[in-house]
């Protein structure tokens, strides 16, 4: 079934960036985990990688309206997100997996995700078939009308991913999405990604540097608070040339940049 | 879509374990109450008002659990991402929650109907509302619970709540018992509570009903109850918790002053249950409809103390009707040509006593009703006034009084009161015939004057 589009959505763009931060910093708990990040992402599969600690999850939460930024600036949709402005009808393009997926086990997989979508405030009418197409995609069709509790941790983690894609978000923010996804899942995953970067800005945070490379159209890096390194999938790759750490050259690049940067800030003190 | 998200919270949310959990548990207590008293419909539904001092704290407790849901289930930071309002999102639980109670409160009715059904007799569509009432009283209950959980969203914060609520529902009616000065009838405020009906004030008998106005002021009180718990439930801002109170406040207010004063006066005969039902032949003998299987067993030992009455006294009453009245809080004259006579049934509905313990019952008194204030009167003044309504029975039946006319009737009687049977029996008999006689005059004026002392003293009748 097609989905009707609103007349905001087909209304020509006014904004150049789907997400635009500027020296942005966010506080999760007393530690400034985002501090003075530059970023603007359009269209397309951004993969998010960084060590443990980094600011992934807490840059996640802010781009998902979760946290409120305590400086810099951040604009979603052209829309600046501060203390002020009712983000109703932001949140309704939003589409959000948290890393720590909470759910209702007695709802059954159909029950959640229609209720995901009855709470990003869908139109009734295209609800069943919206649920249907997320339920489908994420491969848990035959899986439907059980409940959430009897489902394996890779398939909760693709429930998580249904209701996240059931509004068929502009802006799609998915923290470790492939944690506990078998091989020939990750694959399916990642060929959806590629299906939905035609039209949506999606955000893909990370630990694993094969997705990234695999799935994304441009690779960001982050470390403390900012981020050092931005680019295709194959400077990523060019970066680490030559030997060093990891199995990949996509992940000799990784380690090659966290170093160099880290070098650098200690020069720099 | 909205009715289909209250249709998954109707299944899937902790609703139908709350139903259940009340249909079953409530419904083996009134069970076990119908079952040692099935006093018929009105009796069924204010024992199950009763109950609310348990199930109030229970519907407390339960809607605190489900409001921490979110929480429990780490649902929170996907639920912050969402733009749905609080209201809108929160709106299903509670309409779920609220059926689930009131669906528990009427299939725990259902069992007691159950028992009831049969053998009633009589059906006053009066304690339809007030089983009604009690079922709406769940709601701002469950409210309630909702908003002081999603407030106060500890793990403590639902069992708390459930043990504040019992000891609170169980520990007020006493205070406000024990604070009444008129003789254990507590004031109408006492209505407020939706544990309070009637039976606590021990006048609760299946002759009467609440009026339409009892019913509307707490209606009107619960309602604005149960508005109050959904808008702290669903409010968004810290002013919009504050301002949930109005409507409790202003209920309140409304209610304390379309109140009655006291609460028996919240309580009426109920016109339908007290209708006389009556032999076609005289001399007349009649039962409330409520007891209409009664009258086969009354009906021979009445005509037989009528006899007996019209046989050794003077002026002899002419009928007997069944006493639905609780007498001894209402000390007024009696009228003389009626004896009055509390008729106990069984089961069925049909006289629980042998013939010839209705009839000492029918001439306790020379046929009349105990004119004494029980409340009020001393030990040894209330012991003397049933002494001589004994022997007097006792002499007009002519067998020696038996220690508990209620009760064994082979055990001899007190000491005190053979004593005073043989002294009548001393007495000429034209002396006797005077004294019985002046025993009934007084009773039936409710003069006030010693029995004993009438029936045995020196002064003789007067």
């Amino acid at each position: 079934m097609a989905r009707t589009a609103g007349a905001a959505e087909t209304a020509p763009t006014t904004y150049a960036w789907t997400i635009q931060a500027e020296r942005l910093r966010v506080r999760a708990g007393r530690r400034m985990a985002v501090d003075g990040l530059h970023l603007a992402m359009g269209s397309g599969v951004h993969g998010l990688l960084g060590p443990n600690g980094a600011g992934k999850t807490t840059l996640v939460r802010a781009l998902a309206t979760v946290l409120r930024p305590v400086g810099g600036t951040l604009a979603l949709l052209g829309q600046p997100v501060n203390g002020r402005v009712d983000l109703r009808k932001l949140r309704q393009v939003i589409g959000y997996l948290p890393q720590e997926f909470g759910f209702y086990p007695r709802f059954t997989v159909r029950e959640f995700v229609e209720y995901i979508a009855w709470l990003k405030e869908m139109p009734a009418p295209e609800v069943p078939g919206a649920v249907q197409r997320a339920v489908e995609r994420m491969g848990l069709a035959d899986r439907a009308d059980d409940r959430m509790k009897t489902l394996s941790g890779g398939m909760l983690r693709r429930a998580g991913i249904a209701q996240a894609i059931v509004n068929d978000p502009q802006i799609l923010l998915l923290d470790e999405p492939t944690a506990g996804l078998d091989p020939e899942q990750r694959l399916q995953f990642r060929a959806l990604l590629r299906e939905l970067a035609a039209d949506t800005c999606v955000l893909v945070s990370t630990h694993l540097v094969e997705d990234v490379v695999a799935a994304c159209t441009d690779v960001m890096l982050m470390d403390a608070g900012r981020l050092v390194f931005r680019g295709a999938p194959a400077d990523l790759e060019a970066a680490g040339s030559g030997p060093g750490d990891g199995d990949s050259p996509a992940e000799r690049g990784y380690a090659a940049i966290l170093r160099r940067h880290r070098e650098q800030a200690e020069d720099a003190r | 879509m909205t009715g289909r998200v209250v249709r998954i919270e109707l299944r899937r949310s902790d609703a139908p374990w709350v139903a259940a959990f009340i249909a079953v548990v409530g419904g083996a207590m009134i069970y076990l109450g119908a079952a040692r008293s099935p006093h018929g419909w009105t009796v069924l539904a204010v024992g199950q008002r009763d109950l609310l001092g348990l199930l109030w704290p229970l519907a407390l407790g339960a809607g605190a659990w489900q409001a921490r849901r979110e929480r429990r289930r780490r649902m929170e930071e996907l639920i912050s991402t969402t733009p749905s309002p609080r209201w809108r999102r929160v709106l299903p639980t509670a309409v779920a929650m609220a059926l689930a109670v009131v669906g528990g409160y009427l299939g725990m009715f259902a069992v007691g109907a159950g028992y009831v059904g049969p053998l009633a007799s009589y059906f006053p569509i009066g304690s339809m509302w007030i089983v009604a009432v009690g079922a709406l009283s769940m709601v701002p209950a469950v409210w309630l619970g909702l908003a002081i959980g999603s407030r106060l969203p500890s793990a403590l914060t639902p069992p708390v709540l459930a043990i504040a609520g019992v000891a609170a529902l169980l520990v007020a009616p006493e205070i406000l018992f024990h604070a009444s000065q008129s003789g254990g009838d507590p004031p109408g405020t006492t209505l407020l509570l939706p544990s309070v009906a009637a039976a606590r004030t021990g006048t609760m008998t299946e002759f009467l009903t609440a009026t339409a106005r009892t019913h509307l002021t707490q209606v009107l009180w619960l309602a604005a109850l149960a508005a109050t718990g959904l808008a702290c439930f669903t409010a968004a801002s810290r002013r919009a918790v504050v301002a949930a109170f109005l409507p409790a406040v202003l209920g309140a207010a409304l209610a304390v002053l379309l109140l009655p004063g006291r609460l028996s006066a919240a309580y009426v005969f109920d016109q339908g249950a007290i209708a006389p039902v009556c032999t076609a032949d005289a001399p007349k003998v009649c039962v409330t409809r409520t007891h209409a299987a009664a009258l086969d067993g009354l009906r021979g030992p009445a005509r037989q103390a009528l006899a007996i009455l019209s046989a050794k006294l003077p002026t002899a009453p002419t009928s007997v009707a069944e006493d639905y009245g609780s007498t001894h809080l209402d000390v007024q004259p009696q009228r003389a040509h009626t004896v009055l006579v509390t008729v106990r049934v069984t089961d069925a509905g049909r006289t629980a006593d042998p013939p010839h313990e209705i009839l000492w019952d029918l001439l306790a008194g020379a046929g009349t009703r105990p004119c004494v204030d029980v409340n009020q009167a001393q030990r040894e003044q209330l012991a003397r006034h049933f002494r001589a309504r004994l022997v007097a029975a006792a002499w007009l039946i002519g067998q020696p009084p038996p220690a508990d006319p209620g009760g064994n009737k082979d055990r001899p009687a007190d000491h005190e009161t053979l004593q005073a049977w043989e002294t009548l029996r001393g007495l000429p008999a034209t002396e006797q015939r005077a004294r019985v006689a002046a025993l009934r005059r007084s009773e039936l004026a409710c003069d006030g004057r010693d029995l004993l002392d009438i029936l045995v003293g020196q002064g003789g009748p007067r």
